[in-house]
């Protein structure tokens, strides 16, 4: 590897400093015992009980992920039939404005996303009768509508990578459209189907906009939970529990990063066994 | 694995996600309850559950805005919600959003009557479809050590310490905080200026813009929090009595001394209501929840928790000395409750042309503008 310049390497080490000191500040003050966040006393790890014991908090954390995982599985499965539409060579009537409209959230506000949903839903419910009101699925459905262009736009930059040639081999062969998909198809994209998964998790973990527009008895999530939370001030609880949640943040996502590692040298060892054959 | 199959396997995971998705604890013995974080504490919540069976789901908003727009939204599925009365609650009565009380199911209503529901009827509030059920004052709180090192003097009892350009400049040394909304700080301007409390004009705007002006460079910043008193980011903070109580609290734990005031003649009164949406599914629950809310003892236990005062009569007796011990904050002085006033009540045209009216010119004392436009007038 080429050494690096000190200048590159300053600035390196700058950039890292801004982005992680807060997060390495929040983690240690989280073991402070004092009452008020951000105040060092003494070690304790009477905030981390605190955080077990709050209900509130671990229920609004499981209806945060339960809805992430929903609506990360219901927009991968959009994104993926949409990007072999998009990628196809059929000529169909709407395939240039499915091509742009899938888009489209991107550039629209977040605030305009909840708004129009909870106006929608109400017009369906008021009008044919329609019920789906306010909770998960109203929740989902708007999270799945911010989400889908970027799952949407990893899995087309795969798809419209493949060879088709690979595909044509296979029908010649006898295969059916569906064996061809499950079995040379998805494999190849599979990659980009877990990267879409997990940028479709991230945003609907984070969203506050949409979700406090659609949720409704029973479903607060984390990000309403804690920005409510400002009104009446932050305890050091709310330190225990971020330095909590990174921490199995990154115990999910260590494994995948490996698996996601191996995958790619495997690939590569087989693309470069290839070229051997050959 | 065929074709069919994994067609079949993906619409009964479909099914599936959308009936876990729907399914609901749809019992009876539920009740759905929207308000404040940390309002309605979960000791009430417990207590509650144990003596009728009833389980408080409890949802939580971060402003009155979010609670109205689901509130105006006609599918509001909350069986209790807990609206600020003005300009919020006053205005949603008016519109119908609440349904009317069932007071044979509330025998504890008697509680809730006294000299706060008198102001609250006289200011237009409606008892038959909402309850005045929490209140606070809006005053000053301080730092007591720092505000005696500059202003040694000085006894802060009033906000003419505040207006007071060469004060203020003193005080600036250590901060000085205002409230974010306007509504927490118009209605005592008027009072200290001598302004009608009930008519508003361009005229009453241009007073207080007056008065802001030679102390607006010393407002280090506008926040309802008063957690910057405790990190020494300012010593001196207007906001409302929880958020001192809160303060005072935590102070102590760093050997801080905060001390809460509400000016004579120049206080502001806040309340939250609470109130029964029309949509609301489970109606009996709902009453049963709010019977218990108004019952003396729980009323004290939630007082004693949060800080925030119930509007609940015999309920002294169960108080806490840490809050009777304070009357600034458990304020019982009939005489400064009488003298406490609300803010801008927003129901007609004009209510609204003169809210815009506060609302820009709290946004220009805000952005520090008074100062440019008297140059370009010149």
């Amino acid at each position: 590897m080429n050494k690096m310049s000190k200048p590159v390497l300053l600035f390196l080490i700058v950039g890292i400093t801004f982005l992680y000191i807060p997060l390495v500040s929040l983690v240690i003050t989280s073991f402070s015992e004092s009452d008020v966040p951000g105040v060092w006393t003494h070690f304790s790890l009477k905030w981390y009980t605190a955080v077990f014991q709050d209900r509130d908090l671990i229920e609004a954390a499981f209806m945060s992920v339960k809805i992430a995982i929903i609506s990360a599985t219901v927009t991968v499965v959009l994104g993926v039939l949409a990007a072999m539409a998009v990628t196809s060579d059929d000529k169909f009537f709407s395939k240039k404005l499915l091509k742009n409209a899938i888009l489209i959230p991107v550039i629209i506000p977040e605030i305009i996303i909840g708004f129009s949903l909870l106006m929608l839903f109400i017009t369906t419910e008021n009008s044919i009768g329609l019920k789906i009101g306010h909770g998960i699925i109203a929740i989902v459905i708007g999270h799945v509508v911010l989400t889908i262009p970027y799952a949407h736009l990893t899995i087309k930059s795969r798809l419209s990578l493949f060879d088709r040639a690979i595909e044509d081999a296979a029908a010649n062969l006898g295969a059916k459209a569906f064996t061809v998909f499950v079995r040379i198809k998805l494999p190849v994209i599979l990659q980009s189907i877990m990267v879409g998964w997990i940028l479709a998790f991230a945003l609907s973990l984070d969203d506050l906009v949409v979700a406090s527009f659609l949720s409704g008895p029973g479903t607060t999530t984390l990000p309403i939970l804690i920005f409510s939370n400002l009104r009446i001030g932050i305890t050091p609880e709310l330190n225990a529990f971020a330095a909590l949640f990174m921490g199995v943040v990154a115990l999910c996502t260590i494994p995948a990063f490996i698996s996601l590692r191996n995958i790619g040298k495997r690939s590569g060892a087989l693309q470069n066994s290839d070229v051997d054959a050959s | 694995m065929s074709k069919k199959e994994v067609v079949a396997g993906v619409y009964i995971l479909m099914i599936f996600l959308f009936f876990y998705c729907t399914s609901k604890d749809d019992g009876q013995n539920i009740v759905y309850v929207y308000g404040w974080h940390g309002v309605i504490t979960k000791e009430v919540m417990e207590g509650f559950r144990k003596e009728t069976g009833i389980k408080v789901v409890y949802d939580v908003y971060d402003n009155n805005c979010t609670l109205e727009a689901k509130l105006l939204a006609t599918n509001c599925e909350y069986d209790v919600v807990f609206p600020s009365f003005i300009p919020f609650a006053a205005r949603q009565c008016s519109m119908g959003v609440f349904s009317k009380l069932n007071k044979s199911w509330l025998p504890n209503l008697k509680n809730i009557s006294g000299q706060i529901t008198e102001k609250y009827i006289a200011a237009g509030g409606d008892i038959e479809q909402i309850l005045p059920i929490f209140w606070g004052t809006i005053g000053i709180a301080y730092d007591v050590d720092k505000v005696a090192a500059v202003l040694p003097a000085e006894n802060i009892d009033s906000y003419e310490v505040l207006f007071d350009a060469d004060k203020a400049k003193k005080l600036s040394r250590y901060g000085i905080s205002f409230p974010e909304e306007h509504a927490d700080i118009f209605p005592q301007m008027r009072a200290i200026s001598g302004l009608p409390v009930t008519e508003t004009t361009k005229s009453q705007y241009r007073a207080i813009e007056e008065r802001f002006r030679p102390i607006r460079q010393y407002i280090k910043k506008f926040s309802s929090n008063s957690y910057d008193l405790i990190t020494g980011e300012v010593c001196l903070f207007v906001g409302s009595s929880d958020n001192a109580w809160r303060a005072q609290k935590m102070a102590k734990a760093i050997k801080k001394k905060i001390r809460y005031t509400v000016p004579m003649y120049a206080g502001n009164i806040w309340i939250d209501c609470a109130g029964i949406p029309q949509k609301s599914t489970h109606k009996r629950n709902a009453h049963i929840f709010l019977n218990y809310l108004l019952r003396s003892d729980v009323a004290a236990k939630l007082t004693n928790q949060t800080g925030i005062i119930a509007n609940v009569r015999g309920m002294e007796q169960f108080l806490n000395p840490e809050i009777t011990s304070d009357p600034e904050i458990y304020q019982t002085d009939t005489r400064i409750i009488d003298k406490l006033v609300f803010g801008n009540l927003v129901q007609s045209e004009h209510d609204m042309q003169n809210e815009r009216l506060a609302m820009r010119t709290w946004a220009k004392i805000k952005k520090n503008a008074i100062k440019h436009e008297e140059a370009k007038n010149e």
